[in-house]
Formats: structure tokens, C-alpha cells, sequence
């Protein structure tokens, strides 16, 4: 689970609602405020702004990880053109492309589609449906992947039940297919909840109306509940896009990136390219890659708080 | 007619949905727990998966012997789980509150660009700074839990900031003033006034902490140097890859090691719910 994925980003002016002035006054010495922040503040810059940092510095230089850092070599814009040439980054963007696109349509449609049948036709056992579904948000990524690499294996569950006898992690054709299902499967129960949460909001006179004008059920989940949960459709596209665009422990643990970089990802080609024995050990090449996301991350954090002031 | 005909096909459609997603979810589930149960796994029939073929508890006691046997005994790994995710809920906690109190009601000049700042880390995820920690971590000589930790609180602060700067914000003015008034330091202010009214939402936090840094994993991999102090998910991962693991025992071990998150959702589900699905709806 991503950290603060859930919480929606602050509105574009933030928070409006400081204590009164005389209550902000009444802090008799100045120096009261900064050093409660002074905690958070340090911790934040040393171990999140810092590694920024160092990893943009470090996308311009040459270092191998082993050698003192003071050693590594400044090399301009070598790191990102090599990245350009690099296959196994190329494969790792074009594929964290299509899980963003398949996990967030898949996970968006499907998530809208359950919580309008639980929300709408107040059946018996929504509420255990309900759990069951957003049940796998609680479990380890790694956990997931395995269970899923058992049950993908060559003579588990899946190939016995459909008579078939596809490798679906060893095959570098079909691969890709399981990294995206198990996202699927683990967190299209957490968007229904997003969008559960936004449907019990609905005015209830509206739905009513609709009814009485002789709209089919279909018609009122589209034409009236759809646009009044715009704002959590909003929501949940991008944090399946920011969830979708971190894939890495699922891919880690069941094949990672291979068979020959079939599925790897933006994620785990950093961690290819820096750490793993496999790999070319090069640092300023995996910084690259990291900062090449980071700002990908951030752009689509912008355009996100463009959609938020465009709604309101 | 037509029109009829309509109704019926949505409500039977996602009938169907919801009650085949349920079993989508479900299935692997129960398969995980009838392998943990299964004696032997050399079977090849679906049945198997369903039903342990003689149900056993004896991959639990082997999962024990099997983690010593390799140096890494499960009561160890537990507690090294224990303490990370402890020390990075109570301290990502800690800084967070103290930072959105000083935020909201202390004199903060350049408030709303420290609480930009802090929000910065909302969007970029844990996988994506890997490198750049592990380097950081290298750099500045961190070792040990504190090399695991402090990241951690680093990622975890974010959030907690943001929802505690929302709700300390929302909180009735009369009764802040009302405080100031009768002249209360600004401690008893937080400990008497602010903290008393933020049970709930600190709680809700505290959980959507705990199952995060609970499964953490991309962090762990690379910032845990000594295996000895490796948490649940990268030693299941681990334990997971070396040639001949028996995987009835890594089910066994991947099953205890989800006991906590459940409680956690038996207990507190609507909690963590709510944290989980804010912003969802627009108030």
C-alpha cells in the first residue's frame, strides 16, 4: 500500500482553517512553532528531500557502488542518453506504460461496477461481499505475489481448472499478463470502497426521480450516480495510476523482470541496474532512472490538482 | 416490456459480478490456507487445492524449525517486524503531530511552505526512492534498525501531517480560545485540549501506518544489511527463492504473517476504511 495514497492531495491552496490570531499570539516565544516542526522538518529532509538530491547529482556522474563515492565521475547527460539506449529500461517504461493503463482502466471500471451493484440493490451479504473484496488492500504486495505464482504455477489451481499447461511467469509472452492481474486482484477492492464511500453522498431524491421518469437502472448508474462520484472517479484513476506506476514487489519476488526483462518495470529496472548481481551495477544509471519517475510522478500529481480546481 | 427487460439485466449482471469477485478474491485464499494445511503437495488435481489432502498443522511447528535451521528463527523475524513497524507508527506519530500542532496554532512563519513541503511526500512512492535511500543510508553512515526506521518515519510523516493539519483546522474555535483565555501553556494546550479531541482520527492513522510499514517490503530489501534483522516480508521472500524451500511451509509462515493485518481489519475495519477512502467523498 502506498502511503497517503488513499488521502486526497490538498486542495491547490492547502489547508484555509489556521487557529485565531489570538490563539497563534498567545505562543509567547517565537521560537515555540519551529522547534515542534523541527522534528518532522529534519526527518523529511534527511531521509526524503536528501536522497532527491543525491540522486540527481548522482544521474550525472559514473559510480559502480563499490568504489569510495568521491571517486565517481561526472559525465553530463550520459547516464539519461544511455537510459534512452538501454534496452532493459526501454522495456521497464514500455511496460510500467501498459500496467498504468491496464491496471487503471481495469481496476476504475470494475470498481465503479461493483459498488454501484452493492450500493444500489440493497441485497443481503453486501456488507460480507464488501469485506471480502477490499480484503486483499490488507495483505503484503510480496504476499500476493507469491500466492499468485502458486497459483499460476504449472501444475497448480488456474492450469488444472482451464485443462491448461501455460507457463505463465516463464513465458516472456503472456508474462506482463499476470503482473497486471495481480494488481487487479489486489486493489480493485480498495477503489470499490472509494467509490462506496462517494455513493452513500448521493442524494437519495435524485436517484428517486430518475426512478419515477422510468430510467432503467442501468441509465441512472450512468447518467446520474457517475457524475455526481466524479470527484472520486478522479481520485481513484490517479491512485491507480501512481499505484500501477510503482509496481515492484509483486514483479521482485515471482520473476524479477525476467524472463529476459519481459516484465520488468520502471521500479525494478532501478533496482537491476544498481543492486542486483545481474545487473551492471551502475548507480548514475539507476539514479537516472529514478529521477526520471520522480518527475513523471510529479507531472502527474500537477495535472491531478488542475482536475481537482476544474471540478470545484 | 423492453424497459423491463433492462432493469433485470443490470440486476442480475452485477449480481453476478459482485458474487464472482467475491469468489475471485476468495479462492486463492482458501487455496494459501489448504496448502499451509496439506501434507503433501505432489498432487495434481484441483480437489487438492480446496480440500487439504490430510490436514496437518505440521507445517506451522516446520516452519519453525525450518526458519532456525537457516539462522533465521520466525520469533526473531516477528520481532524485528514488531519493532520496525512500532518504531515507525510511534514515530511517524510523534513528528507528525507535533508538526501539524505547530502548524495550525503556534506563531510559524512560512507555514503554509513547510506544510508544502512535507505534502511533497504524499505522491512519490516508496519503490520509486530506492536507490536514492539506499545511497543516502550509505552515505550517511546509518546502520542497523535506525537505517530502517528512519526512513520509514521519513515516508510515513506525510500523511499523518496532512490529516492531523485537516482536523486540528476543523476543530471548534470557542473551545481553543476559550483555552488561551484561561491562560493554558502552550503543552497543556496539545496535551489536555488538542490530543483528547483527536482519538479517532490519530487511531485511524495509526493503522493505516501499521499495515503499511507492516508489508513493506522495497525498503526493507535494500536497506537491511544484516539478514539477522531482516522483517516478515523479506524473509518470506528470501526463504521463498532458495532452491528446495517446501512451499507448504512458506504458506505457513506467509499465513501467520498476515494474522496481524487482519486483526487489524477485524478490529478496525471502519477505521481504516475511512482513512483509506478519504477524499472520496466531497464535503
Amino acid at each position: 500500500m502506498q502511503i497517503g495514497a488513499g488521502v486526497d492531495l490538498v486542495g491547490p491552496a492547502g489547508p484555509t482553517k489556521w487557529a485565531s490570531r489570538k490563539v497563534r499570539r498567545s505562543a509567547r516565544r517565537w521560537a515555540e512553532g519551529y522547534i515542534l516542526i523541527l522534528p518532522a522538518l529534519a526527518i523529511f529532509g534527511l531521509f526524503f528531500l536528501l536522497p532527491v538530491y543525491y540522486a540527481v547529482s548522482l544521474s550525472f556522474q559514473h559510480w559502480n557502488g563499490l568504489s569510495p563515492i568521491d571517486t565517481a565521475v561526472w559525465v553530463g547527460l550520459d547516464n539519461y542518453r544511455a537510459l534512452l539506449g538501454n534496452e532493459a529500461f526501454r522495456d521497464g517504461l514500455l511496460h510500467t506504460v501498459v500496467l498504468v493503463i491496464c491496471n487503471t482502466v481495469l481496476q476504475t471500471g470494475l470498481a465503479f461496477l461493483l459498488a454501484f451493484g452493492l450500493w444500489y440493490y440493497k441485497r443481503r451479504f453486501a456488507a460480507a461481499q464488501r469485506l471480502i473484496i477490499f480484503l486483499p488492500t490488507v495483505l503484503a504486495m510480496v504476499l500476493v505475489g507469491l500466492l499468485w505464482q502458486q497459483t499460476l504455477a504449472k501444475t497448480g489451481p488456474i492450469n488444472a481448472i482451464f485443462g491448461l499447461n501455460i507457463s505463465w511467469l516463464g513465458n516472456p509472452d503472456v508474462v506482463l499478463g499476470p503482473i497486471v492481474w495481480m494488481g487487479v486482484w489486489q486493489w480493485t477492492g480498495w477503489s470499490m470502497m472509494i467509490f462506496l464511500a462517494a455513493m452513500v453522498a448521493v442524494p437519495k431524491e435524485l436517484v428517486e426521480a430518475g426512478r419515477v421518469d422510468g430510467a432503467s437502472d442501468a441509465r441512472i448508474g450512468w447518467s446520474i450516480v457517475r457524475p455526481l462520484v466524479g470527484y472520486a472517479t478522479a481520485l481513484v484513476v490517479l491512485l491507480n495510476i501512481i499505484g500501477a506506476a510503482q509496481t515492484f514487489d509483486t514483479v521482485q519476488v515471482t520473476t524479477r523482470g525476467g524472463p529476459d526483462h519481459a516484465s520488468e518495470t520502471l521500479a525494478t529496472f532501478g533496482y537491476w541496474a544498481a543492486l542486483d548481481g545481474s545487473g551492471p551495477g551502475a548507480f548514475g544509471l539507476a539514479s537516472a532512472g529514478s529521477c526520471v519517475m520522480i518527475a513523471a510522478l510529479m507531472l502527474v500529481a500537477v495535472a491531478r490538482l488542475r482536475m481537482i480546481r476544474d471540478l470545484d | 416490456m423492453n424497459l423491463k427487460k433492462q432493469l433485470e439485466l443490470t440486476r442480475w449482471g452485477t449480481s453476478i459480478l459482485t458474487w464472482g469477485w467475491t469468489i475471485v478474491v476468495v479462492l486463492p485464499l482458501i487455496f494459501l490456507v489448504s496448502v499451509s494445511l496439506s501434507a503433501d503437495v505432489n498432487q495434481n488435481s484441483f480437489a487438492f487445492w480446496i480440500f487439504p489432502a490430510h490436514p496437518t498443522f505440521e507445517n506451522y511447528t516446520g516452519a519453525f524449525e525450518f526458519m532456525s535451521a537457516l539462522e533465521l528463527p520466525l520469533p526473531s523475524i516477528f520481532v524485528n517486524s514488531a519493532i520496525a513497524t512500532g518504531g515507525a507508527v510511534i514515530g511517524s506519530l510523534i513528528v507528525s503531530t507535533l508538526a501539524a500542532f505547530a502548524i495550525v496554532f503556534l506563531r510559524l512563519p512560512g507555514r503554509r511552505l513547510w506544510f508544502n513541503v512535507i505534502c511533497i511526500g504524499l505522491v512519490v512512492p516508496t519503490s520509486v526512492m530506492i536507490i536514492p535511500e539506499f545511497l543516502t543510508v550509505h552515505r550517511l553512515g546509518l546502520e542497523g534498525r535506525p537505517a530502517l526506521i528512519l526512513p520509514y518515519i521519513a515516508f510515513g510523516l506525510s500523511l499523518p501531517t496532512l490529516l492531523l493539519t485537516l482536523f486540528f483546522g476543523a476543530l471548534p474555535k470557542y473551545l481553543i480560545d476559550a483555552a488561551v483565555v484561561d491562560g493554558v501553556s502552550t503543552w497543556q494546550l496539545l496535551t489536555r485540549i488538542v490530543l483528547p479531541l483527536s482519538r479517532p482520527v490519530l487511531a485511524t492513522v495509526a493503522l493505516l501506518l501499521f499495515v503499511t510499514f507492516w508489508n513493506e517490503y522495497p525498503l526493507a530489501l535494500n536497506l537491511i544489511r544484516d539478514t539477522g534483522q531482516s522483517t516478515l516480508p523479506l524473509a518470506i521472500a528470501n526463504t521463498n527463492t532458495r532452491a528446495g524451500t517446501p512451499y507448504p511451509v512458506v504458506a505457513a509462515i506467509m499465513v501467520m504473517a498476515t494474522i496481524p493485518v487482519l486483526a487489524v481489519l477485524a478490529f478496525g475495519q471502519r477505521q481504516l476504511v475511512e482513512g483509506l477512502t478519504q477524499g472520496g467523498a466531497k464535503e
